[in-house]
């Protein structure tokens, strides 16, 4: 039995000594985690292709993990548990707005010192990208892409039905829809708009209508704001005139497949973002459509919230592992990696030297249409309730809808809320 | 004397082997005690601990006593939780039960291409509940789907299924039909036990089909019966991979699948309320160990066991 034990013991202890030999050597491994498919996936695997070939220290590898609960914000529920058990991946590639209540949470490795030693500050991002990873005058992320939100109109649907032009206004916008829409029988072949499709949100049409979510001043939420409920009394009184409960499978048909009804030729308009340009290209190559800023009451003053990812090192990643972390993430954001994949998948850079000097947007009036709308772009209220804020206006987006209350009890009750919650944490 | 020393050393031989093969045997019982203790005993009583603090990032900061299930009494969403599960409960387990008791005494019948017919009911188990949830949520589409194309052939105008608050939870239950497979088998199993001597006995005195199922085949099938419901209640309590993918992780429409481990899942993954969520784990726990004891008393009015 000692012979054993006293054999087993050596055994370990040189194995833990070539182990010990093989590090200084090795390159430092990097677990990197996304959510990414298709053609972003490619993109991806490229870049870091790239960089470990040009990184001989480093090694960086890629870890698929599903997206959490088809929510599109990324892997967000097993990070939370890695680090909770204390065995992180090094990187995941994540989805910005989250970053403010995460850092509070003490969920992400602060690289303030990463982003100065490497002569990086705020005025090299755009300025709703770089807000969105600050926290306590802290840096807790790398911005990688910016996006916005348009209407996505078909151009031969509003043809056929005698429009050159797309809709600006919220009324033009009710006229095009009775007209584009097809009805036979019971069964809708073609609806011309759905106002809370895709990225059709509470939020998307408070901003449209002029109303402010969020009272910086105050710090506190001001979703209730007379112009918020205007935006979704709006909403619940078109969905009450075009009976909701059939129009609400044309929201759902788009989640178990990945094929968009605007894709399919069953929708003529719906609001989408930058990165929907190239799904729906690759979903169907012959469609023919254009953008242009989310309508409003008066057809001026567009307004709308952009977000986009980031790269983040999550809490409890050895100390020593951070600045090589640091450089992939940099690499991806600002340096070659994020240029391969902005050119590969058609992303709007958030740093400004990148994206000013990418070439591949040029021509291309769909990806251009998006150029200007950055500039009334704004970034979801960075609150330390931010993601929670953020599901709770997707959650109430169905009572509006569906009629289940008033908007006005509705944003008073998001409001109440998220205002309760701020408050207990300043306690 | 002699015989005695002997006696003493198969004695003490045998005691030896006995350690032996005790040592042995724990040593290949240890991987399944260790893994129990790790990943079921420790998780379960840590998750008691935080049930009773405030937890919401990385390490339990405040003992909070029982202010977590305080708050929680108070949440109107729990209580909207709360009740669809039972609702959505209370509809899944009867239809459940009798639609699986149905299918195998079908399927009992001897009959030309039985082995078939058994492996199409059984079939359905086999597909992973997400696939399942996209496969019913496209053949449910109220627009797009072939269950409405059918239906508007027939003349009938088809429900909005997943669309509506009325027919989102029954939509659900319509499709933990599709897997019953797993109790169906079960209840053959059960009805293959019964001696087919009754029947000849009760035919014999010239009793109908109808009155040999309701006093013989019914009556022997109540273990059976008994475990089903038992497990059928706690999985309908349990609901939540067809609930989270359905809705997207929502809940909608407009909170109808909203269903209890949904919301736990939202206050422990988007809320960061982890305390929170493993207080109301333990209530789950509780509940359905009621409910289950509840069912199993009053299984000694209801359920014959055979030779009794």
């Amino acid at each position: 039995m000692k012979k054993t034990l006293a054999i087993l013991l050596t055994l370990l202890l040189s194995l833990s000594m070539l182990q010990g030999a093989a590090l200084a050597d090795d390159p430092v491994e990097i677990v990197f985690w996304h959510s990414l498919t298709g053609v972003q996936l490619e993109a991806m695997n490229e870049a870091v292709a790239m960089f470990n070939a040009s990184h001989p220290g480093i090694r960086v590898n890629v870890e698929f993990v599903g997206s959490s609960g088809g929510a599109n914000t990324g892997v967000t529920d097993k990070v939370i548990v890695a680090i909770n058990g204390g065995n992180p991946p090094d990187c995941v590639y994540f989805d910005r707005f989250q970053v403010a209540q995460w850092a509070d949470e003490g969920l992400l490795t602060d690289v303030t010192e990463q982003m100065e030693k490497n002569g990086i500050s705020g005025d090299d991002f755009y300025d709703y990208a770089w807000m969105e990873v600050e926290w306590n005058d802290r840096i807790y992320a790398f911005p990688e892409e910016i996006d916005a939100r348009g209407l996505f109109y078909n151009i031969d649907h509003l043809a056929e039905v005698g429009y050159t032009e797309p809709p600006k206004t919220i009324a033009e916008l009710a006229e095009y829809n009775e007209k584009l829409t097809i009805k036979n029988g019971n069964l809708y072949s073609r609806i011309g708009f759905i106002p809370w499709l895709d990225q059709g949100n509470i939020l998307t049409w408070a901003l449209a209508f002029g109303g402010e979510p969020f009272d910086y001043e105050a710090g506190r939420v001001t979703v209730n704001d007379p112009k918020i409920v205007e935006a979704c009394d709006w909403m619940a009184a078109w969905a009450e005139e075009h009976d909701v409960e059939t129009i609400s499978d044309f929201t759902s048909a788009t989640t178990g497949g990945d094929f968009k009804p605007f894709s399919a030729g069953i929708v003529s308009m719906y609001i989408s973002g930058t990165w929907d340009v190239a799904n729906v290209r690759a979903q169907n190559p012959n469609i023919n459509f254009g953008v242009i800023p989310v309508p409003t009451p008066s057809g001026e003053n567009n307004k709308c919230y952009g977000g986009g990812w980031c790269y983040i090192i999550p809490a409890g990643v050895p100390e020593e592992k951070v600045e090589a972390i640091s450089t992939f993430a940099l690499y991806m954001t600002t340096g070659e990696g994020a240029e391969y994949v902005s050119n590969k998948c058609g992303r709007f850079l958030a740093y400004k030297e990148l994206n000013e000097a990418a070439t591949w947007h040029q021509g291309d009036t769909e990806y251009e249409a998006f150029i200007e709308m950055f500039n009334h772009t704004v970034a979801r209220p960075v609150i330390a309730q931010g993601a929670s804020f953020w599901y709770e206006l997707k959650a109430n987006l169905e009572k509006v809808v569906q009629g289940i209350d008033t908007p006005q009890n509705i944003l008073n009750e998001i409001t109440n809320k998220i205002n309760a919650m701020i408050e207990a944490a300043e306690k | 004397m002699q015989e005695t020393n002997i006696g003493k050393m198969v004695k003490n031989h045998t005691g030896g082997l006995m350690r032996k093969q005790q040592i042995a045997g724990w040593m290949f019982a240890l991987p399944w005690i260790l893994g129990i203790l790790l990943f079921y005993a420790y998780p379960l009583f840590s998750s008691v601990y935080y049930s009773f603090h405030d937890f919401k990032g990385m390490t339990p900061v405040d003992f909070v006593g029982l202010g977590n299930y305080k708050r929680l009494l108070n949440d109107s969403l729990f209580w909207t939780s709360v009740k669809n599960t039972f609702a959505y409960a209370a509809m899944a387990v009867p239809v459940q039960v009798v639609f699986g008791i149905l299918i195998a005494v079908l399927l009992n019948i001897n009959i030309r291409g039985r082995g078939i017919y058994r492996t199409v009911v059984f079939m359905p188990t086999l597909v992973p509940a997400v696939a399942v949830s996209i496969i019913w949520q496209w053949l449910l589409n109220s627009q797009f789907g072939i269950v409405n194309y059918a239906l508007n052939l027939l003349g009938i105008r088809g429900p909005a299924w997943f669309g509506s608050v009325q027919w989102a939870k029954p939509s659900l239950v319509l499709i933990s039909l599709w897997t019953v497979g797993q109790t169906v088998l079960i209840y053959l199993a059960g009805l293959q036990d019964i001696p087919g001597d009754l029947y000849e006995a009760a035919t014999l005195d010239g009793a109908s089909v109808l009155q040999r199922t309701v006093h013989i085949t019914l009556p022997l099938l109540t273990p059976v019966i008994l475990y089903n419901t038992i497990m059928a209640m706690i999985n309908a309590f349990q609901q939540f991979t067809l609930s989270f993918v359905i809705s997207n992780g929502t809940g909608g429409p407009a909170d109808s699948l909203m269903f209890y481990t949904l919301y736990l899942y939202k206050n422990a993954f988007n809320y960061f309320e982890m305390g929170l969520a493993s207080a109301m784990a333990w209530m789950m726990f509780v509940v359905i160990m009621s409910l289950t004891l509840l069912v199993y008393r009053s299984s000694g009015k209801w359920v014959h066991y055979m030779g009794e």
